[in-house]
């Protein structure tokens, strides 16, 4: 009986919470629609959103990247694991964005979650494709849990030029890519 | 209904809970919920989760709460789990079984610049992980952080860490559905790296851990006190002539446990070539009683019918690893996850082929190492343990030498709207007992139309295992067919056929051989998921990044759902 109680009585302060923090002025959901709510129109115009938390990862080489060097540009953060399938479906994708958007201010930052014992997988299963994005290594998960705390792969994240998350996208099924180019044109227009 | 309502209020865009403070400042909440709801219909596999009635149902949440202010990150997670229709209520007082609120993760986090602070919970990693790597085993929710704090400082290519910390390993075991004790050991580290000239970075670190004195919930056992030191060091190459990287790695380690007192090392390196189209891979380990580990206790709650009994008890006493060294073998197959006495070397080469849109690979993993608890021989100036040698071993019962053959092939192809990916290899282990693997698997996805996609992956392993005395040959064969429609949802169906454990089934009439499940996951405007799972799936061992778990057969339904606002 007590679980019980103390389950409905945490639901409520649950939902109690959410409610009292919706009735605060918050910005997040205040999407500039121009008439449309919800989806991928509203989302081109929407030009507020989370800030995106700074973080620094080093690349394959060594070399150290932070977000925040990347102010002004849309920057494609995607985690992706050696393990994961559908992760290597999207990296065609990725390099056809690079390919087309990269002259336009866009980046991809491809961070691995794996373990550090996969550390000298990680370069490989990208680079065999001849693929030109930058890899970061995440084997600490430190920068994931800020992003995506369950840890899901793959997990993508749109940071506008402002330094504002504008997407965040789980997993891949094909097709997927459509609206993620869509998103990245309409936020390189912004 | 209500969350899902109140999902519905945030349509399609990424955005945290923001309350303005002022004009300029505001704080950033972010909350993530996870609801785990299952009905076991049926519990009467092989793996021990004893503590349950032959048929229940759990209720498991993970509430993950981060507020941002500045430069400062706040946040943490609640995890509850209940039970209900367990065979063994508990006990008044012991809280192990029914309602658990444990707050997991708490953390403070604050950066400026190139300095980086945190106080509460945090995972940390060096190198290669054979020094140390406290972590999280994503596959097995096995979630351990050092709770403690930690520094680190990087200015242009110096990086300096200093942490410190008991281990926290999560209570809840999801696999079996167990309790489990915090270990609490006490863990200090301290590195320092140094990239020159942006081609090579050396590196240097020092882990100590003081191990506290364990006792065993029902006061059969009792583990010691001690100490462990690693020192060790990593120097890596990168893009040597634009196409080379090389990573080398030393550790040695030193423990005192009070009654005893040893000594191991452990040597690491790897070689990636990127010979466009052509990739090479070739990494080696020696690692000689390189073990740095705790155990800790799974506990079940005993039958409280008998008063003698103790309301505790330990079930099984598992190692958890503090490091997680390369094992060179593929992720799926590592179930010799022991790599503390193992030499050996891994080979690998792809090869893109461009125009026709394929790419091969083939792959040879060679390994050594004994089993059990025996280690290799130790060179004449290896010093040798200061506790006395061991008896001679029983006949027929010492530890064997194994060997460890695994050659793999396979092809990732692109043929118009159709992705297919094919592997097969073949494992052989020799005097452990023998086991030889012959193992294939296929995936083919594609797009049907620019909204659905339907993708379809077969596997299937032939077992052939043990000594003459004792052989088990068994086939495993999974089968799973998707269907998305677009990011709105996608409809699976699952067919799985073992026959690995048909001998053990308690259950009359109840053909263990056949699984069949049905998943429905529905996506909430990228907030959230619902997901709902009916049916049967196949159990047995599993295994990713050298941790291994037996999984219970599961029979029943399950949906979880996951918000985040």
């Amino acid at each position: 009986m007590v679980n019980r109680r103390w389950y409905r009585l945490g639901g409520i302060a649950l939902l109690a919470g959410t409610m009292g923090l919706m009735g605060c002025p918050i910005t997040g959901n205040q999407v500039k629609t121009g008439g449309q709510t919800g989806g991928s129109k509203s989302a081109m115009k929407d030009v507020s959103g989370e800030t995106a938390p700074d973080f620094t990862l080093q690349d394959l080489k060594g070399q150290s990247h932070s977000l925040s060097q990347y102010k002004g540009k849309v920057v494609l953060l995607n985690f992706w694991a050696t393990w994961c399938g559908p992760c290597k479906k999207e990296f065609p994708h990725f390099q056809r964005f690079l390919k087309t958007y990269e002259a336009k201010g866009f980046k991809i930052l491809a961070v691995s979650i794996d373990d550090a014992r996969q550390k000298s997988e990680v370069g490989p299963t990208v680079y065999r494709y001849g693929y030109s994005f930058t890899v970061l290594h995440d084997a600490e998960k430190r920068v994931v849990s800020l992003f995506n705390p369950k840890h899901r792969a793959p997990y993508s994240v749109l940071v506008g030029k402002k330094g504002q998350i504008r997407w965040r996208h789980e997993g891949y099924h094909p097709g997927d890519e459509v609206t993620m180019e869509k998103k990245i044109a309409s936020l390189l227009q912004e | 209904m209500v969350l899902l309502a109140i999902a519905s209020w945030f349509p399609g865009q990424a955005h945290a809970l923001r309350v303005k403070l002022n004009k300029t400042e505001q704080l950033q909440i972010d909350i993530a919920t996870s609801t785990v709801f299952e009905y076991i219909t049926r519990n009467d596999t092989k793996a021990d989760r004893t503590n349950h009635g032959p048929q229940y149902m759990g209720l498991r949440n993970k509430l993950d709460l981060s507020v941002g202010y500045k430069g400062f990150i706040i946040g943490g997670r609640l995890d509850t789990f209940n039970f209900f229709q367990d065979r063994h209520p508990c006990p008044s007082g012991f809280l192990e079984c029914k309602g658990q609120y444990v707050p997991e993760k708490l953390f403070l986090k604050y950066r400026n610049g190139g300095f980086n602070a945190t106080l509460g919970d945090f995972y940390l990693t060096i190198s290669h992980g054979v020094a140390l790597s406290i972590r999280k085993v994503d596959e097995f929710g096995l979630d351990t952080t050092l709770r403690g704090g930690r520094i680190t400082y990087r200015n242009k290519g110096t990086e300096i860490t200093l942490a410190g910390g008991v281990v926290n390993n999560t209570n809840f075991e999801p696999t079996e559905q167990m309790f489990l004790k915090d270990i609490n050991d006490f863990v200090a580290v301290g590195q320092f790296k140094q990239l020159f000239a942006s081609i090579v970075t050396a590196e240097a670190h020092y882990v100590f851990a003081y191990h506290f004195p364990k006792f065993f919930g029902d006061g059969s056992g009792e583990l010691t006190s001690g100490q462990a030191h690693v020192l060790g060091a990593t120097i890596q190459l990168h893009r040597i002539a634009k196409k080379i990287d090389i990573a080398f790695e030393a550790n040695a380690i030193y423990k005192d446990l009070q009654s005893s007192t040893d000594y191991g090392y452990s040597f690491y390196a790897s070689f990636n070539g990127y010979f466009f189209p052509a990739t090479i891979r070739f990494e080696a380990t020696w690692n000689r009683n390189f073990a740095f580990l705790r155990q800790f206790e799974h506990q079940y709650h005993a039958n409280p019918n008998v008063p003698t009994d103790p309301p505790f008890r330990v079930l099984r006493v598992d190692p958890l690893l503090f490091n997680n060294p390369p094992s060179l073998e593929l992720q799926t197959l590592d179930t010799h996850g022991d790599t503390s006495d193992i030499r050996g070397f891994r080979f690998r080469v792809d090869y893109n082929d461009v125009k026709n849109k394929v790419i091969y690979y083939f792959n040879y993993v060679m390994r050594v190492g004994f089993s059990g608890d025996e280690e290799l021989p130790r060179a004449p100036w290896e010093p040798a343990p200061k506790e006395p040698p061991a008896p001679p071993p029983i006949p027929g019962e010492e530890a064997k030498l194994l060997w460890i053959h695994h050659v793999y092939a396979g092809a990732d192809v692109k043929v118009g709207i159709f992705d297919i990916n094919l592997l097969t290899g073949w494992r052989s282990t020799i005097e452990f007992p023998n086991w030889n693997i012959f193992h294939i698997e296929a995936s083919v996805a594609f797009q049907s139309t620019p909204q659905q996609a339907i993708k379809l992956l077969t596997r299937y392993q032939n077992h052939d295992k043990g000594d003459e005395i004792d052989p088990k040959k068994y086939n495993i064969f999974d089968f799973q067919l998707t269907w998305s429609y677009s990011k709105w949802f996608s409809i699976s169906f699952l067919f799985a056929y073992s026959n690995e454990d048909k001998e053990v089934s308690p259950i009359p009439g109840w053909n263990k051989d056949f699984f069949l499940a049905g998943e429905i996951k529905v996506n909430l405007f990228d907030r959230g998921s619902i997901t709902l799972v009916g049916g049967r799936t196949r159990g047995g061992i599993r295994c990713t990044g050298g941790v291994c778990r037996e999984f219970p057969a599961f029979d029943g339904i399950q949906s979880e759902l996951q918000l985040r606002f």
